[in-house]
Parts: C-alpha cells; structure tokens; sequence
C-alpha cells in the first residue's frame, strides 16, 4: 500500500500542476458593455461557454451571449437595466459561475448633464459653464471632457485591471496548505471514526 | 465530472441525495474497524487526485480514480467519496454542498457496480490486467454517462452532451485503466490481502 501510494503520488507529481475543477467568471461594466472572461481555474480558458446576464433575484435572461476562443465575452447591457445583476457562466458538464454587478444608471444625455456622483459639478463645471470662449485657448464642453476623462482613465486602469484579473486567478487556485488541510481532515475523520469503533468493542 | 451549485434541478438533486444517502448507509454498515485506515488513504488519494488536470479541447479533465476505489472498497465506496467530496466542495467549491449527494452518487456508484463486474476477473490470474484496465476505465465512462444522463433531465440534449463527455474523457479512462492496472497487479503481488480481504490466511 505504502509503495503503490509513493507510485501515486510520484505520477502525481509527472503530471505536474495542481489544478482546480471548476469555472470562473470575471467581468467589469465598461460603458455599455460587460465585458469579462470565463476560465477553469488553472487559467485555461472555457471556449464557447455560454454567458447569461440576469437580475439579481429571478430568472429573467436580459441578455445572452457566448465566449470567444480565448474565453472573452462581451455583453450589451440592455437599456433600462441597471441596478444589481448578476452575469452567469454556464459551460458544459455541468459548470457554472457567477459574478454579481452593480450598474450605474445609464449616462444621462448631453440636455441633462447631471453629474454621476457628488462633487463632480465642483470639477466639471466650470469649464463648460464658460460663457466666453475667447477667455482660454481651448475650451472643452462638459460631455467633450468626461468623455476625454473616461478615456484617459480607462487607459490608466487597464494593466491594474490585469493585474487584478490574474490576481483573481491565482485566488482560486487550490493552494497547497489547502490540499494538505484537506488531507488532514480527511485522516482526522477517519481517526475519530476509528476511535469510535475501538469504543465499541 | 462535479456537476456545480444551480444546473440541475431540484428531483435530480434529491433522488441523487438519497442515492448516495443508501449507498453511504450500505457502506457503513460494511465498514470494520479494520478497514477504516484503508478507507481513509484512499479516500485522500481520491481528495487529490480530482487536483489533476489535463486540458483537453474546451473543457480539462481530471483523474477521478473511482474504479480502483471500487475495486478495492466495494460499497465503502460511498463514504470514502463522500468524505472527499464534502471536502473539495467547501475548500475549492468544485462542485457544492447541494450537488454533493449527485456528484457522490455518480462517481461512487459506478465504483460499486466495477467492484461487482470486475473483481472475479482481477482475481482470475490470466486475466487480471484486461480486469483492472476495464475496472478503470469502465467506472469513468459510467460516471460520465450518469452526468450526461442528469444534464439532459434538466433540458440539455442527452446526445450532445453524452458525447461531449465521452470525448472529453476518452483519454482519461484510458489513463485511469492504466493507474488501475498498475496499482491491482502492485497489491496483487505484495499484499493480496488487501485485494482479496475474505480469503486472510
């Protein structure tokens, strides 16, 4: 028994990596879109996974859509939807994940320019408020520059974005303390159960 | 091969819970005091062999090992699988807690039905190896056709899915024959006992 263990393990080992049996989801809300990425947890992607966007609570499928090769998805968000949502993989043999969202309401158009957050009017503003063009060498309008800020930040953001991802990846990886506690536990139920048996006799 | 939390549906869950809740009860009721430290090394190595994957076409399959469990502990199948689930499902979410009774059932009732159908041929002394490959693979091809079998009770076509599953898992039960092959033939020459527990000089 001891040996054929050692041979287990030692093919254990030959195969190499541990990997974890499961999907994953991560996806972000940019601008109209979700866009995300479905994966099994060694980081291979799930192809062709189908991706649902539903509300938090019920089954209303408001949108629907599958991954690519690469296991990217991109999902138009319907209009009127926001709120909380939640986006669910579904690939075959019975794999499923979700995220859960929140959606900000929809970007109000350029007649109602209300800011999305306080404190924006302070920042926005001015500039667009400008009644007198001559006073400055370019002025942008309000939409012009969130636009241009979206932009620039959403440049900024990209490699932190993946990073995080990776980071995500890495998470759910079963780790090796894990695999070990597993098996600890496993020996521990054993033992109290092979204590149990020596009570009864 | 874990079917995860949410694709099926609730009667599949249930008569898949009470499956395992028998067989758990029937492999009990086996199980001596004797056995316990057998059932729990190779309820570990079945914790951590499922941490093994192969990536293969959009999914990745893992090593499951349930036929040589089957061969060795019969309906003490049951437990040993239970216990390793419960653990993988709460440590690495492979599966859940509510598709546990389900994921059990379909690989521990399949190690059963090998242990019945092909341990008189692993004890035949000609035909030992043609036993334990097909002990092996058998009982991955039969849990995978249980998956296939629950997913199209919950609406997937039957077919699509059942060949997904036998494609995806045709080199793993290959793979498993071959474990299977090489572990009984290891037992059978250095401790039959193990193998054979009725026959103890």
């Amino acid at each position: 028994m001891k040996k054929s263990l050692i041979i287990l393990f030692l093919f254990l080992i030959i195969s190499s990596k541990v990997w974890a049996h499961k999907i994953s989801i991560f996806a972000y809300v940019e601008g109209n879109y979700i866009q995300g990425q479905v994966y099994f947890n060694d980081g291979s992607p799930a192809k062709l996974a189908k991706v649902t966007l539903l509300p938090a609570r019920g089954h209303k499928i408001l949108g629907e859509t599958k991954t690519d090769k690469e296991g990217n998805f991109k999902l138009l968000i319907p209009k009127g939807v926001e709120g909380k949502v939640r986006v669910v993989a579904l690939a075959e043999m019975g794999h499923r994940a979700e995220i859960n969202l929140s959606l900000k309401p929809e970007a109000k158009g350029p007649q109602k320019g209300e800011p999305s957050f306080p404190g924006a009017q302070d920042f926005m503003a001015p500039p667009a408020q400008t009644e007198n063009p001559a006073s400055a060498g370019v002025l942008l309008n309000k939409e012009e520059l969130k636009a241009l800020i979206h932009q620039e930040v959403e440049k900024e953001v990209a490699p932190i974005r993946e990073i995080l991802e990776q980071l995500v990846k890495q998470l759910q990886k079963p780790s090796f303390s894990e695999i070990f506690g597993g098996i600890g536990y496993i020996f521990g139920f054993f033992g109290i159960l092979a204590w149990a048996y020596s009570k009864r006799k | 091969m874990h079917i995860s939390e949410g694709v099926l549906s609730a009667p599949v869950l249930l008569a898949g819970a009470l499956g395992t809740g028998i067989g758990t009860f029937l492999g009990l009721r086996c199980l001596t005091s004797e056995k316990v430290p057998q059932v729990a090394l190779l309820s570990a190595a079945f914790f951590v062999a499922s941490l093994v994957h192969v990536p293969l076409g959009p999914s990745s399959v893992h090593l499951i090992l349930n036929g040589l469990v089957g061969i060795l502990l019969g309906w003490m199948t049951f437990p040993a699988l239970l216990v390793g689930l419960f653990l993988q499902a709460i440590l690495f979410q492979f599966g859940g807690l509510t598709t546990l009774g389900v994921n059990t059932f379909n690989m521990a009732f399949p190690g059963v039905v090998v242990y019945y159908l092909f341990k008189p041929l692993i004890k035949s002394p000609r035909l030992s190896v043609v036993g334990a490959f097909c002990a092996g693979a058998f009982a991955v091809l039969l849990a995978g056709i249980f998956v296939a079998l629950e997913l199209a009770l919950t609406g997937e076509s039957f077919q699509a899915s059942a060949k997904l599953i036998l494609m995806a898992h045709l080199p793993i039960m290959v793979i498993e024959g071959f474990i299977t092959v090489l572990i009984v033939g290891f037992l059978k020459k250095v401790r039959p006992e193990i193998l054979f527990p009725e026959e103890k000089p």
